[in-house]
C-alpha cells in the first residue's frame, strides 16, 4: 500500500529558490522542469502517462561530462598503431550517468517526503513498438523546458556545456510549472561539422522541412561496434567553443545570467 | 588545425569506405539567381551599399545595396572577374540594381546578358561538387562560415540531375536568420543594423549591440500536424498581440522580422506565441546571441 497517496501535498512554492536549493542539495549541474498542459504537445503526454498517468511535471537534470575525456575522442582511423583513447569515454558516460541516476533518486524521495508521488526514470526507456523512439525523449522536455537546443545532430546542445552532458528525468505529481529560458537563443550553429565527422554517415544535412535528419540504426549499429563514439558530440563542443577547459564560451554575452557562477566554477578548477 | 578538423580530415580520407550524406548533397542550383557584368570601378558604390566593395584583384564580397533612405534594397555579391566585375543578384531585382549602378560614377556599361554565360550554385561548408571541365568561380560566402560557399560556372555544362533544388540552401540559410534574398524586403524599410549586417560585414562591436526595436530573426515552426500553409508575410502573434511578421518560410524554417519589446514581454507572460495557429519558436541565432539578453544558461524562472 502506498502511504504517499494518504498524504496530503503540503503548500509548496516551486520558484527559483527551490529549483536553486534542490540543485545544490543533490548535486547536479543544470536543472528544469516541463509542466503537463492541456496543450502539451501529444507525444509528450503520452510518453508520461506511459510511466506516471497523473503526473503534472517532469524534471531534468544534467551533469556535465569532462571537457579533457571528450577531447581524446578522435576518428577510427587515427588511431593506426596507437592507444584507442576514445575508449575510455564509456567508461566516463557511466560515472557520469551513474551519479545522475543517485541524484535522480535523491530528488523522488525529497518530493515523496513533501507529499507528491514521483519516479525517478532510468537512464535507458523501453523504446515505442516498431520504432527507434523511446517512449518518452529527455532531449525534447529539455528543449521545451528551455535548457537547451536540439541540433543538427539529434544531441541537445546546452549553453552551459554544449553537448557535453548526460540527462535524467523525474516525473512527478508536484505543480511544478515550465522553466523557460529568457530571450532564447539558437544554441545549434548550423555549422555541419558533425555531419562532415560522422564516420558512417549517418548524419544528413536536415532539409527545410527538418529539423534534422539521422539514421538512427546506423549510428546505433556503429556506435555499439565501437563501443561508444561521440565524435559528433566532440566536433559540436569545437564548435560551439565548450571543449575548452579553462575558457568560458566565447559566445557568451559577459552580463549574461549564470555567467559568473560559470567563471567561478571555472576559476575553482583551474 | 584543431582538433576537430583533424577529425574530419581524417573522416574524409576514408570516404570513399563509407556511405555518403553530406557527400552527397551535391550543390544547390539558386536558379532565381542571375549575373550581371559591370564595366568600370564601383568604388563610388560604397556610399549606397553596407559592406565593402572589392578591389579589382581582390575577393568577391557581399553587399547589399541601400536606398536613398538607408534601408535594405537588393542583395548583390560582387566579384572580380576579368578587369569588370560579375555581380551576382536576384532575377526580380536585376533590372533595378543594373539601373543603380549604371548611376555609380565609374561605371561604364553593365551587361545584363552575362546571366546567359553564367550559373549560380550555393554549396554547403566544405563541399567541392565540380570538377574543372568548365569554368568556375568559387568563393566563400562572406557573411557566415556556416553558409559555405557560392559558385559561379560556366552554363556551356548540360544540367545535372543531381543538383539539389535552391530551397534547400534557403532553408540552411533561413535556420542561421539570414534571409536568402532581399526580394521579400521591398517596401519593407529595414535597416542593415536590424537584419545584422552590423556583425556580419563588419567588425564587430564589443559589448551589446544597438538597442533596436525590431530584428531580422529565424523562426521555427513546430507542425501541429503533417501540413502546414505557407506563412511568409503572415502575423506572429503572442496571444492576441502581434508581435512580428513573417519574411521567408520554407518547410520548418523561416525568418521574421520581431519587435522585440512584445516579444520579450510574451516571454515573460508565457503567452504562446503562434503563426497561423501553428506553434512558433522565435529565437536569437547564435552569431547574435551577444545582444540577446539571455545567453548563457536559462534565466530565472519566470513564474
Amino acid at each position: 500500500m502506498n502511504k504517499i497517496s494518504k498524504i496530503a501535498p503540503e503548500e509548496t512554492q516551486f520558484g527559483e529558490d527551490w529549483f536553486a536549493s534542490i540543485k545544490a542539495e543533490i548535486g547536479v549541474d543544470i536543472i528544469g522542469a516541463l509542466a503537463v498542459e492541456p496543450d502539451s504537445h501529444p507525444d509528450f503526454v503520452q510518453g508520461v502517462k506511459t510511466f506516471m498517468p497523473k503526473a503534472k511535471a517532469a524534471i531534468i537534470i544534467m551533469n556535465e561530462m569532462a571537457a579533457e575525456t571528450m577531447n581524446l575522442v578522435k576518428h577510427p582511423a587515427k588511431y593506426m598503431g596507437k592507444p584507442k583513447t576514445g575508449e575510455i569515454l564509456a567508461p566516463h558516460v557511466d560515472l557520469v550517468t551513474n551519479e545522475l541516476d543517485h541524484a535522480n533518486y535523491q530528488l523522488s524521495k525529497i518530493l515523496k517526503r513533501e507529499g507528491y508521488r514521483s519516479i525517478a526514470l532510468p537512464r535507458r526507456l523501453p523504446v515505442r513498438p516498431g520504432q527507434m523512439r523511446v517512449a518518452l525523449s529527455y532531449c525534447h522536455i529539455a528543449e521545451a523546458a528551455g535548457l537547451g537546443t536540439i541540433g543538427t545532430h539529434t544531441l541537445l546542445i546546452t549553453p552551459e556545456f554544449g553537448t557535453r552532458v548526460r540527462l535524467a528525468c523525474l516525473l512527478t505529481e508536484a505543480p511544478i510549472p515550465t522553466t523557460k529560458r529568457h530571450d532564447p537563443t539558437d544554441d545549434c550553429t548550423h555549422c555541419l561539422d558533425c555531419v562532415k565527422v560522422c564516420p558512417v554517415g549517418a548524419i544528413s544535412s536536415p532539409g527545410p522541412g527538418e529539423r534534422y535528419n539521422v539514421d538512427l540504426m546506423r549510428c546505433k549499429f556503429y556506435r555499439d561496434t565501437v563501443d561508444n563514439c561521440g565524435l559528433c558530440q566532440k566536433a559540436c563542443s569545437v564548435a560551439t567553443r565548450h571543449s575548452e577547459t579553462v575558457t568560458p564560451p566565447l559566445t557568451a554575452h559577459a552580463d549574461a545570467p549564470g555567467m559568473e557562477e560559470y567563471l567561478n566554477k571555472i576559476a575553482g578548477r583551474s | 588545425m584543431s582538433a576537430s578538423e583533424e577529425d574530419i580530415q581524417a573522416s574524409a580520407a576514408v570516404t570513399n569506405l563509407k556511405p555518403k550524406s553530406l557527400l552527397a548533397d551535391t550543390s544547390h542550383h539558386l536558379t532565381q539567381r542571375t549575373v550581371l557584368e559591370v564595366k568600370g570601378d564601383l568604388g563610388a558604390l560604397s556610399e549606397r551599399a553596407f559592406g565593402s566593395i572589392p578591389a579589382h584583384d581582390g575577393k568577391p564580397t557581399f553587399v547589399s545595396l541601400l536606398t536613398s533612405e538607408g534601408h535594405l534594397d537588393a542583395d548583390l555579391f560582387l566579384v572580380p572577374y576579368a578587369g569588370g566585375t560579375l555581380v551576382d543578384v536576384h532575377r526580380d531585382l536585376a533590372d533595378h540594381v543594373a539601373r543603380a549602378l549604371l548611376q555609380v560614377q565609374g561605371v561604364t556599361e553593365v551587361d545584363p546578358t552575362a546571366g546567359k554565360r553564367w550559373r549560380v550554385f550555393g554549396e554547403l561548408p566544405d563541399q567541392k561538387n565540380f570538377d574543372s571541365q568548365f569554368e568556375t568561380i568559387r568563393f566563400a560566402d562572406t557573411r557566415r562560415r556556416e553558409l559555405g560557399a557560392r559558385v559561379l560556372r560556366e552554363a556551356a555544362e548540360p544540367e545535372g540531375f543531381d543538383w539539389r533544388h535552391f530551397r534547400k540552401w534557403d532553408g540552411h540559410a533561413m535556420r542561421l536568420g539570414l534571409l536568402p534574398d532581399h526580394r521579400c524586403l521591398l517596401g519593407k524599410k529595414i535597416t542593415p543594423q536590424e537584419a545584422g549586417y552590423h556583425r556580419l560585414l563588419s567588425k564587430p562591436s564589443s559589448g551589446e549591440g544597438p538597442a533596436l526595436e525590431r530584428r531580422i530573426l529565424p523562426m521555427r515552426i513546430e507542425p501541429s500536424g503533417d501540413a502546414m500553409p505557407s506563412m511568409a508575410g503572415a502575423s506572429i502573434m503572442a496571444g492576441e498581440v502581434a508581435i512580428g511578421t513573417v519574411l521567408e518560410h520554407e518547410g520548418v524554417c523561416s525568418v521574421a522580422l520581431v519587435t522585440i519589446a512584445p516579444w520579450r514581454e510574451a516571454l515573460a507572460s508565457r503567452a504562446k506565441i503562434t503563426c497561423l495557429d501553428e506553434p512558433a519558436l522565435l529565437v536569437w541565432p547564435t552569431w547574435l546571441a551577444a545582444e540577446s539578453q539571455g545567453r548563457f544558461g536559462p534565466a530565472p524562472h519566470l513564474i
